[in-house]
């Protein structure tokens, strides 16, 4: 069975509405791991022990279990306690949250590159704690951390296909079926792989590029 | 001949990228001899001495360690590019110890020196063991044999340093500013060392240093280095006390200002 | 709960097969890789190139569909579900591994290449007794972390039916319909597996350690 180019150009629009799918969950799934990472990152600056070990417990046992088991966990058992959500939700809300436990860390390094100097002249200057935070701190930490930020959106662009187990009609999904209903699957998938291939090596060339700009800035 | 020189430079040419750091050197070092280079920094001093251990390769000219060329050999009475089993026999003849001591880290201080012996000599690990600790008695770090590199201070670490290059009891030894890096108090101490290791030895020395005093009591011979090129050579009086060119006047007017 | 433990043990079983023996195949790919991106000829430098973009550049799951579904209509013989599993995430964890061996290798400074040069080091020993020492203590926390990504990884193995932790819950699912007990049991067995893996790491690097100092 070799490649067939006529039927290569038949499946190329269902897979790139698949494509689309994909990006839309890949861009919700890093702003909630965005959001929710800054949450953690925020929650282990506080001078609790509880709160410091509970949190690092949770981001610990999210970064290290499987993706794939936390996305079936959440689809099976969300029903079961009353929370009926499409799939392509369920899933953009795990990945985001197994994400925001990378995001935290990477947050959290971002925060430990600010001297403690920056604090204290906060202080010194009356700001509140929420001003220091967010006008003196976090505008210092967060452009150096955009690059680590970027390839973790890369990395989550890569896992979205695991959405294709819970019925969420992704690329990788789209692939199957046809797959599935013709018996070619090489077509198919040598072109839901290419496409993959292509996006994430532009995305970590724009990466590169940030990253040179912003060392230049600094 | 029968008188070899120990070292020779003919028409070495080196550039970086653009940079051109050593234009059309000739040198010449006689065995035993210990040859000073001074000069401002970024001219080409350091260059010569990785040139001679080759760490680096030069763009054209040759040079010849006791009358052998050390790129290249003659087949069929032609000249052609050496090959590296005949590059690592003339790197042998050479030892080098480094501004910044280049110590191994993961090795302990007796296994920093005993390392070469046994994987480049094949010497027996036992003799290697003898003669290393005989060298820091020498050095005067006996008791430092199952330190890390990391435990000593920097005038320990040069010392180690020195120690691991005469291992391998090499014909030509280099000093690429050792002190540099050390606190003067330190630095003297460590000269003494070399200084004394020069009486001992017959080993032909090349040194590139600030240190005008110590130049003064080692040289045979200073060469002052400036551009690429040796603008000034002679005796330790000649150059250092009666520099012939405005250059080196102006460089020693400001190291003795500076000490 | 406590009658889903047998079978789900016995796919934790195969979960650790999947995974040590991509650790393997990875641990070879990599060096291979690594190798061949620090020599100087070009002609081994691109393979191994193309190699680590491709994998890093696609999705392990894609790949190991693909392999699963497209590469036995090309190949003259259909491999097991476990060898096709073990070599593609192996692969995968490879071309991450060649990354995390190069930046290490390259760190080890210029002075530490000179003084082996000055010392008549072999380009053997250079890299044996000098660069790889020295480089360890860099590898092994990423290198760490990299195993245990894989090891979830070897999850996917249950989507080609590689009886793993992931495929008999599934099919547990499908019996019982206890969703929550199934898979919150297998999140958990996971979760120890990874512990166990890491602080089997952590002993490693412990090991390995040497007294660094700012300047040698």
């Amino acid at each position: 069975m070799m490649w067939n180019w006529s039927f290569a150009w038949h499946i190329l629009p269902t897979i790139l509405h698949g494509m689309v799918i994909t990006i839309e969950a890949t861009i919700l799934g890093m702003l909630l791991a965005l959001v929710l990472g800054l949450f953690w990152a925020g929650l282990l600056l506080l001078p609790n022990r509880w709160i410091f070990w509970s949190t690092r417990g949770i981001t610990e046992f999210i970064r290290d279990t499987p993706l794939l088991i936390q996305l079936f966990f959440c689809y099976y058992v969300l029903p079961e306690i009353g929370i009926t959500i499409p799939a392509l939700l369920t899933g953009i809300t795990v990945l985001g949250i197994n994400y925001s436990a990378y995001t935290a860390e990477v947050y959290r390094a971002g925060l430990q590159n600010i001297p403690r100097g920056q604090w204290d002249a906060a202080k010194a200057l009356n700001f509140t704690t929420w001003q220091t935070f967010t006008r003196i701190i976090l505008p210092q930490a967060i452009p150096p951390i955009v690059p680590a930020m970027g390839n973790n959106l890369i990395a989550m662009f890569k896992d979205t296909p695991l959405l294709s187990t819970i019925t969420v009609m992704e690329m990788l999904d789209r692939a199957m079926i046809i797959g599935d209903k013709t018996f070619r699957y090489l077509e198919p998938l040598t072109m839901v792989g290419i496409l993959f291939l292509i996006i994430s090596l532009m995305a970590s060339a724009l990466i590169g590029f940030t990253q040179r700009k912003i060392l230049v800035r600094r | 001949m029968n008188h070899k020189a120990s070292i020779e430079f003919v028409n070495i040419h080196k550039s970086y990228q653009r940079t051109v750091v050593l234009e059309n050197l000739n040198l010449t070092v006689a065995p035993g001899e210990h040859v000073v280079i001074i000069g401002p920094s970024g001219s080409g001093k350091s260059t010569i001495l990785r040139l001679l251990m080759t760490l680096e390769k030069p763009d054209s000219g040759e040079i010849l360690i006791e009358g052998e060329s050390v790129w290249h050999t003659t087949r069929d009475g032609r000249n052609v590019d050496a090959s590296p089993a005949h590059i690592r026999r003339m790197r042998g003849k050479v030892g080098m110890v480094f501004q910044h001591f280049n110590l191994f880290p993961h090795l302990r201080v007796l296994q920093n020196i005993t390392e070469a012996p046994i994987r480049v000599m094949g010497m027996p690990r036992s003799q290697a063991v003898r003669r290393a600790t005989d060298l820091l008695d020498r050095v005067g770090l006996a008791d430092k044999a199952e330190a890390w590199p990391a435990e000593l201070s920097g005038g320990q670490k040069q010392r180690v340093a020195i120690a691991r290059a005469l291992a391998l009891q090499p014909r030509i030894m280099l000093f690429d500013e050792i002190t540099s890096a050390l606190d003067p108090e330190i630095a003297g101490q460590v000269l003494q060392l070399v200084l004394d290791l020069a009486k001992q030895t017959e080993m032909t020395m090349l040194f590139v240093t600030h240190q005008m005093r110590f130049a003064r009591q080692i040289a045979d011979r200073v060469l002052f280095f400036d551009r690429g090129r040796i603008i000034e050579n002679g005796t330790p009086e000649q150059v250092l006390d009666h520099p012939q060119q405005p250059r080196t006047r102006e460089f020693l007017n400001n190291v003795f200002q500076a000490s | 709960m406590l009658h889903m433990l047998p079978m789900m043990l016995r796919g934790a079983l195969v979960t650790g097969e999947v995974t040590a023996g991509a650790i393997v195949v990875a641990s070879v790919a990599s060096s291979c890789a690594v190798a061949m991106r620090l020599s100087t000829l070009t002609a081994l430098d691109w393979p191994a190139r193309v190699y680590i973009e491709l994998f890093r550049g696609t999705s392990a799951l894609i790949q190991l569909f693909w392999a699963f579904y497209a590469l036995p209509l090309v190949l003259p013989f259909r491999p097991s579900p476990i060898i096709t599993a073990i070599v593609v995430l192996g692969l995968n964890g490879g071309a991450y591994g060649a990354e995390i061996l190069r930046g290490a290798i390259l760190s080890v400074p210029r002075g530490q290449h000179d003084a082996a040069t000055a010392l008549n080091f072999s380009a053997t020993t250079k890299v044996f007794r000098v660069v790889l020492p020295q480089a360890w203590p860099l590898i092994l926390p990423p290198m760490a972390n990299l195993f245990i990504d894989m090891l979830k990884n070897s999850a996917l193995a249950g989507l080609v039916q590689v009886t793993d932790i992931t495929f008999n819950a599934q099919i547990l699912q499908e019996s019982t319909l206890r969703n929550a007990e199934v898979y919150g049991l297998a999140l958990v067995i996971y979760f120890i597996m990874a512990l166990v893996l890491a602080g089997f790491m952590r002993l490693l690097e412990r090991r390995m350690k040497f007294p660094v100092g700012a300047r040698i």
